[in-house]
C-alpha cells in the first residue's frame, strides 16, 4: 500500500467516526439514545437500513461470486421489495401506534411478558454470536492478503465503532451509516470505472459484457424450479420473501432503524427505499465482479486467490505437483487470452459464423483452464483436511491490491472497513437497546434518568463481547459453521411468533409462548436426530409455531380481559 | 412524541397514495427481473 492509500484510508475512517460523534452529540434521554430522537427522515432511515445489511464480507464476497459463478446471486434479494411492502402495510403502523422501542415490546401487548422475553432472549443469543463474525470474517481476509495482524484489525474496527455508537446511540449510528454508504458507493463506482478503463484498448465495455456473457457470467435470471439450486427465480421470490420478512420485521438491528423515523410515513418510505435500491445495488456489485472476470481474461490470474491454503500445499508432499499445475494453468490462461482477443476481434468484423466459432473456442479454452484449476483445488483440499477452502472472498480484494492505482486501493479498503463498521454498529446498538428495553427497563424497572448510562454500558458490553468472540473465532475453525447453525435454530421460532402476532388474530395469551417452546423443541430434535440441512430449521421452526399455536388455541382456558401493557 | 403525520392514511410524496407507491415498488421488482433477463439474453 502506498502512502496515499494510507492517507485516504485513515481520513475516511476518521471522518466517519467524527461525523458520527458530531451528529450524536448533545444531551440525551434513554428514549432518544435508543430511539434516535424519533426524528429521522426517510432517506436517512433508508441509508441506515442498507448500511446495516451491507457487511464487509458481503461486500468482499459478492464480486467474487460473480467471478466464480455468474450473477445469479442477485435473485436472492427478489423477496425484499415484497417483504418491504407487507411490513409497510402491517408492522410499521403497529410499531408506531404502540410507540415501541424494540420489536419485542409488541409481543407483550399482543400476548404476554413471557413471550416477549422469549423472543428478546432468542434474539440476543443469535445476534450476539453473529456480530463477532461480522468483524472477524473481513479481518481474516485483510490479514491474509495484506499481512496485517488479525487481532489489530478486530481491535481497530471494534474500537472505532464503539467510540461513536456507545456515546451517540441510534442517532450517531444512523448518521455514521450515511457517511459509510457514501464511502462504499464511491469505492465501488470508482473501482468499476477503473476496471472498465484497465481493459485492453481494443475491448469496449460492450465487448467486455459479451465476453462475460459468452462465458456464462451474466446468467442473472434462472427460471428453473429446482429445490437443490440455491439461487433461482422462485427460491428468491418465495424463500427470499420469508427470509426478508423475518430479517426486516423481527430483527431489532433492522427494526431499530425504521423505528427512529419521525412518523409512519417516514419509516415506510425508508424501508420502501431499500426495497427499490437494494436489487440494482447488488446487481452493480455483481457486475463489477463480472468485469473483474473479464479483466482476468486478458491478464494472468493466480490459480487460487486465497494464499493461506496454498501455503499448506507448498509445504507438503504435493508441492511439486501443485507447481506443475500452476505452470500448466499459466500456459492455458495465456492461450485463453489470445482466444478472448480473437473473439473481440471477430465481434468487430460482424460476421455471425466467425463470431460463433471464436466464442466456441474461447469457451473451450475456459473449460480447459477450469479443469486445471479443479485439479489444483483438489490438491489444496487434500493438504487442508477437514476444511472447505474457498477463494471467493479473496478474489475482489486480491484484484484491487494488484491492479488498481494508489489512492483507489485506500478508498476500497475504506469501503471494506465501512461495511464492517456499519453492520457492527447497527447490531451492537440493537443488542444494547434490547438489553435495556426488554430486560433492564421491563424487569428491573430502573430509574429512567440512568437509562442513557445503562444503554451505553450495555452497548459497550456487547461491543466487547463481539470483539472477544471475533478473537476466539480464529480458534474455532470449522466450528464457525456451528455458530450459523445455532442462529438457524432460533430464527424460525422468532419469525413464527411474529407471524402469529401479526396475522393470526385468534391466537391469544400464552398460547404463542407454549407453541414457541414446543416448536423450539421440535427444531432441536430435528438438529439432534435428523440430517436435514440447517437452513431448513428456519422453515420448520416457523411453520411449527404457527401450526401449534392454531392447534393449542381451542384448548386454552378463556382469557381475562386485556390489561394495559407496560412497554 | 410522534409527529402528527404518523397517520398511515397520510399520502406519500410523488405518488399520492400508498397503494400506488406499493405498486411502484413491486413494479420496480418486475422491471428488474425483466431487465435482467433481457440483459442476460442480449450478452449471452
Amino acid at each position: 500500500m502506498s502512502r496515499l492509500d494510507w492517507i485516504v484510508l485513515a481520513a475516511s475512517l476518521l471522518g466517519v467516526v467524527l461525523w458520527g460523534l458530531w451528529k450524536g452529540r448533545g444531551k440525551q434521554t434513554g428514549e432518544s439514545y435508543i430511539g434516535g430522537g424519533r426524528d429521522h427522515r426517510w432517506w436517512l432511515i433508508g441509508l441506515s437500513i442498507i448500511a446495516t445489511q451491507t457487511s464487509a464480507i458481503t461486500f468482499l464476497s459478492t464480486p467474487g461470486q460473480a467471478y466464480a459463478d455468474g450473477m445469479r446471486f442477485v435473485q436472492f434479494y427478489f423477496g425484499l421489495p415484497l417483504a418491504a411492502v407487507v411490513l409497510s402495510i402491517t408492522a410499521i403502523p403497529l410499531y408506531h401506534r404502540l410507540k415501541a422501542s424494540t420489536a419485542y415490546e409488541i409481543l407483550e401487548n399482543r400476548f404476554d411478558l413471557k413471550t416477549r422475553l422469549l423472543a428478546a432472549i432468542l434474539f440476543l443469543i443469535q445476534r450476539g454470536l453473529a456480530v463477532g463474525l461480522t468483524i472477524y470474517a473481513p479481518a481474516l481476509v485483510l490479514s491474509v492478503l495484506l499481512g496485517w495482524s488479525l487481532h489489530a484489525n478486530i481491535l481497530l474496527v471494534g474500537t472505532l465503532v464503539m467510540i461513536y455508537t456507545v456515546t451517540g446511540g441510534t442517532k450517531a449510528v444512523a448518521w455514521a451509516h450515511s457517511s459509510q454508504m457514501i464511502i462504499i458507493a464511491a469505492g465501488m463506482v470508482l473501482a468499476g470505472v477503473m476496471t472498465a478503463h484497465r481493459l485492453p484498448a481494443q475491448v469496449s465495455l460492450g465487448d467486455a459484457l459479451h465476453v462475460a456473457g459468452g462465458l456464462g457470467r451474466l446468467n442473472v435470471i434462472d427460471p428453473s424450479f429446482d429445490p437443490n439450486n440455491r439461487y433461482n427465480l422462485w427460491s428468491g421470490l418465495l424463500g427470499g420473501f420469508f427470509l426478508m420478512l423475518s430479517y426486516f420485521g423481527t430483527d431489532q438491528s433492522q427494526v431499530q432503524r425504521y423505528l427512529a423515523g419521525s412518523s409512519v410515513t417516514q419509516s415506510r418510505l425508508g424501508l420502501l427505499l431499500n426495497g427499490i435500491i437494494k436489487i440494482p445495488m447488488q446487481f452493480l456489485i455483481l457486475l463489477l465482479g463480472a468485469l473483474v472476470f473479464v479483466y482476468y481474461q486478458f491478464h494472468a490470474p493466480p490459480v487460487f486467490f486465497n494464499p493461506g491454503p496454498v501455503k499448506q500445499v507448498l509445504a507438503g508432499p504435493d508441492a511439486g505437483a501443485y507447481r506443475a499445475l500452476e505452470a500448466d494453468f499459466a500456459k492455458a490462461r495465456q492461450a485463453q487470452a489470445a482466444k478472448a482477443e480473437a473473439y473481440v476481434a471477430a465481434r468487430h468484423t460482424g460476421a455471425p459464423e466467425t463470431i460463433a466459432a471464436a466464442k466456441a473456442e474461447l469457451q473451450q479454452a475456459q473449460a480447459g483452464s477450469e479443469a486445471i484449476r479443479g485439479q489444483a483445488v483438489a490438491l489444496i483440499r487434500k493438504a487442508n483436511p477437514g476444511t472447505n477452502p474457498s477463494d471467493t472472498n479473496y478474489i475482489f480484494l486480491a484484484y484491487v491490491l494488484s491492479s488498481l492505482p494508489a489512492g483507489l486501493v485506500g478508498l476500497v479498503l475504506a469501503a471494506v472497513f465501512s461495511g464492517s463498521m456499519s453492520s457492527m454498529s447497527g447490531e451492537i446498538s440493537a443488542l444494547g437497546a434490547t438489553t435495556v428495553v426488554d430486560l433492564w427497563r421491563r424487569l428491573v424497572g430502573g430509574d429512567p434518568a440512568r437509562e442513557v448510562w445503562v444503554g451505553r454500558l450495555a452497548t459497550f458490553a456487547w461491543g466487547c463481547f463481539a470483539m472477544a468472540f471475533a478473537e476466539y473465532a480464529a480458534r474455532l475453525g470449522s466450528l464457525i459453521e456451528a455458530v450459523n447453525i445455532l442462529g438457524s435454530l432460533f430464527y424460525g421460532t422468532i419469525l413464527g411468533i411474529f407471524l402469529v402476532a401479526f396475522y393470526v388474530k385468534r391466537v391469544k395469551g400464552g398460547t404463542a409462548f407454549w407453541a414457541a417452546l414446543v416448536a423450539e423443541a421440535v427444531v432441536l430434535l430435528c438438529f439432534a436426530f435428523t440430517k436435514i440441512s440447517f437452513l431448513w430449521y428456519n422453515l420448520v421452526g416457523c411453520v411449527a409455531v404457527v401450526g401449534l399455536a392454531l392447534l393449542f388455541q381451542p384448548l386454552a382456558p378463556p382469557e381475562a380481559p386485556p390489561q394495559e401493557s407496560t412497554p | 412524541m410522534l409527529s402528527s403525520d404518523q397517520d398511515p392514511q397520510d399520502p406519500p410524496p410523488l405518488t399520492g397514495s400508498w397503494n400506488r407507491l406499493y405498486a411502484v415498488v413491486i413494479g420496480s421488482l418486475v422491471l428488474c427481473i425483466l431487465g435482467f433477463a433481457l440483459f442476460g439474453w442480449w450478452f449471452r
